[in-house]
């Protein structure tokens, strides 16, 4: 602690030289010194916060179009699972925009759609009669879990899906969809647009999925 | 240091700066400065957390899922690795095998309720395989017996915890686990015994340690699996019922003018439960000792809708057979061939309550049996081959061998399983064969010299190719001469049969909510 002594204290603070002030001159480079620097920081925060928009949203697109691949690919996977030989046709072309997936895989304990238990020769629940839309108006994905179900939105965004059909021989379009016994997916999801820069990005993701139910071969 | 005028401190303007000698403004200047890098930096590490989370978020989302996919291929590969046990092994012996193992958690099993027998299909219980550590297991609560649970085939690498066997898809990889269980469809109340051949076989797979999820058992979820379950179902067209079974509308000789000749050689459909391949080496052996009686010696079988079956085929055979090679076949069913017995088993197969077994009838059907054993085939002869002195299996592991065209064996050749001959096959002189022999294709059988023996049965029958990929059956051709013996055995030909891959009739993935145990 410097102990100095009140009248010197008081002298310095009356002096002259103590009590001038900044000049305007000096006020105004401080200030245009501050505001560069404001400027620069706000550059850098504003590119920051840019690139975590463009990032969280680009996540969030990957996210839907993985969850929603996954989930389609599940479906296309057991498609034709009938135990119980019902004749099911595991999926069919509805429309361009518009699949149906069958598999009868549970029922056999209560009622109802949401019934459990092991494969009960029926297409009536949950998850055995699935019907996929692609709504290019909306950008959306719809699915309807079991049949007369309620359509509910798989994914927002979507701005392509395109899926392709094959038979067992690797033929393209196969004309009978019980022929149908592989799907190639190909979906584009779209980013929400930055409110800064107006840019959308668009993720596009392509996978196959095998019917496992066509695959079998006489002895495999 | 200067001590500042004590006091409110003032405006801003002009007094602070006033109070204040320059160097003490110029330590402001700097206060302003860290207070706006301290702003600027608490936002960006805002921002970097906000960024940070929400990656993490995905990651961990990322994580399940590609934990899940893993199990589930895990599934997959077990799956085809299960399926080979089946080669060689009744059903019924998989479904009843019994075996010990730890109890981890008490949960309450789902009663005796029918409905919930599903539960008793899982190799383990999925509260279990999710819940327990495999790298430090931990220590068991008591013990419980499953039946079924099918053990790694051989040459899989297998991890031991608790009693449960493990196999590892990848035996590189300690945690590409996988448990496969066998339980019998819905043919009876019974899940142990099988009646029609089909059954349910799941696999789960389990890739440990992905993920942590707080459960209702106050653990944390170790481990993401997936359980796969299949139908699958063994093939039994080729059961046969007799030594020897000719398919055709007639029957011609391979070789020379006759089908059979000499008076040596021996069709005996009896039984002979402890007949084994050395006793056929001897030429017979103790054959006369297990007269149980239950098939003839030599079966015909046509599917003609026209009437008449396989009447012009036997007759081709009676007409063939002196009086004294009528003493060579013999069986429990006697017909119109004097003292030998040969049958029409055309009518026995329609009759049969399994209706696979009217799938002989189709050509189409036996002969995509034929053309999809290459593919599975443990050896493989050429056309025109000559093979002396070779192992085609034993009983404790049946092997497949498919000859693509013409075939010899002899000269101490044995084996065991299956023998599949798309062309002509000759048996000259020491063969001796458990098992099931098809000759399918040219359907054209020659069998002469000594100490040709085969326990189990034989089938021939041509093919005719009416393009398109569908067949008709036509006339096939057969010699037996020499000092050669075909014995019916009926775990002879299953041994045959079993080492087919079983067909898969379905498949799904068995989701949590499906399954509320």
């Amino acid at each position: 602690m410097d102990n100095q002594d009140p009248h010197q204290k008081s002298q310095d603070l009356t002096s002259s030289s103590s009590s001038r002030g900044f000049t305007l001159a000096e006020v105004l480079i401080n200030s245009v010194v501050l505001l560069l620097i404001m400027a620069g920081i706000m550059v850098v925060m504003s590119q920051s916060q840019r690139s975590y928009s463009r990032q969280y949203q680009l996540m969030k697109a990957s996210r839907v179009a993985r969850m929603s691949m996954h989930q389609i690919q599940s479906f296309l996977r057991q498609a034709g699972n009938d135990p119980s030989g019902i004749g099911l046709v595991p999926v069919t072309r509805d429309n361009a925009n518009q699949l149906t997936i069958r598999s009868d895989v549970t029922g056999s304990i209560g009622t109802g759609i949401t019934a459990t238990g092991e494969p009960d020769g029926t297409l009536d629940n949950l998850y055995e009669q699935v019907t996929i839309s692609y709504v290019p108006v909306n950008d959306q994905l719809v699915i309807t879990t079991s049949a007369g179900g309620t359509p509910q939105i798989l994914a927002n965004d979507i701005v392509e899906l395109q899926w392709t059909f094959y038979d067992l021989s690797g033929t393209p379009n196969p004309a009978a969809d019980a022929d149908i016994a592989r799907v190639a997916i190909r979906m584009a999801v779209e980013t929400e647009t930055d409110l800064e820069t107006g840019t959308v990005n668009t993720l596009t993701l392509e996978s196959e999925a095998m019917l496992r139910s066509q695959s079998f071969q006489f002895f495999e | 240091m200067k001590i500042m005028k004590p006091g409110r401190p003032k405006a801003w303007h002009g007094v602070r700066f006033q109070e204040c000698p320059g160097p003490d403004s110029r330590h402001n200047e700097r206060g302003v400065a860290l207070v706006t890098v301290v702003i600027c930096s608490v936002v960006l590490t805002l921002l970097g957390l906000a960024l940070t989370f929400s990656s993490l978020t995905d990651f961990s989302m990322n994580a399940e899922l590609e934990a899940h996919d893993k199990a589930l291929k895990v599934a997959d590969s077990g799956f085809q690795l299960a399926k080979t046990v089946f080669r060689g092994n009744e059903l019924t012996a998989l479904l009843t095998a019994s075996a010990t193992v730890s109890k981890y958690l008490n949960y309450a099993e789902p009663g005796a309720d029918p409905a919930l027998a599903y539960f008793k299909r899982n190799p383990m219980a999925p509260v279990e395989a999710v819940n327990i550590d495999f790298n430090n297991a931990p220590t068991p609560i008591g013990t419980r017996n499953l039946n079924g649970l099918l053990a790694p085939p051989a040459g899989v690498t297998t991890s031991i915890v608790g009693g449960y066997t493990f196999g590892l898809v990848n035996p590189a990889d300690p945690s590409s686990l996988y448990l496969a269980k066998l339980t019998d469809n819905v043919d009876d109340a019974d899940l142990l015994t099988d009646l029609d051949g089909e059954v349910i076989l799941r696999v789960m797979g389990i890739s440990p340690g992905a993920s942590s999820e707080s459960t209702s058992w106050g653990t944390k979820t170790q481990n993401s699996i997936a359980l796969i379950e299949a139908a699958v179902k063994r093939d039994i067209t080729l059961a046969l019922s007799a030594p020897f079974t000719v398919y055709g509308p007639a029957v011609g000789p391979a070789q020379g003018a006759t089908i059979f000749g000499g008076n040596s050689f021996d069709l005996d459909g009896f039984n002979h439960p402890g007949m084994t391949l050395v006793d056929m080496e001897a030429g017979g052996g103790n054959h006369a000792t297990f007269h149980a009686g239950t098939s003839s010696g030599f079966t015909a079988v046509y599917d003609d809708s026209g009437g008449g079956d396989a009447d012009d085929l036997i007759n081709d055979i009676c007409t063939d057979l002196s009086g004294v090679q009528e003493g060579n076949i013999a069986g429990d069913v006697t017909t119109n061939c004097g003292n030998a017995s040969v049958s029409d088993g055309t009518q026995e197969i329609r009759d049969n309550p399994n209706n696979d077994a009217e799938n002989i009838f189709n050509a189409n059907y036996v002969m995509n049996i034929v053309l999809s054993t290459p593919a599975i085939a443990d050896n493989t002869y050429a056309n025109n081959s000559n093979t002396n002195g070779a192992n085609l299996g034993s009983d404790a592991a049946p092997q497949i061998t498919f000859c693509e065209g013409d075939c010899q064996f002899g000269g101490g050749t044995s084996g065991a399983g299956l023998l599949v001959v798309r062309g002509r096959l000759t048996l000259n002189g020491n063969f001796a064969f458990r098992g099931l022999v098809l000759v399918v294709g040219d359907g054209e059988m020659n069998v002469g010299g000594n100490n040709n023996g085969i326990l189990g049965g034989v089938f021939t029958a041509k093919m005719n190719d009416l393009g398109s990929g569908n067949w008709g059956y036509g006339t096939p051709a057969v010699s037996i001469s020499g000092n050669s013996d075909f014995y019916f055995q009926g775990s002879g030909i299953n041994l045959g049969y079993t080492s087919l891959p079983l067909k898969i009739l379905s498949w799904r993935e068995v989701l949590r909510e499906q399954e509320p145990y």
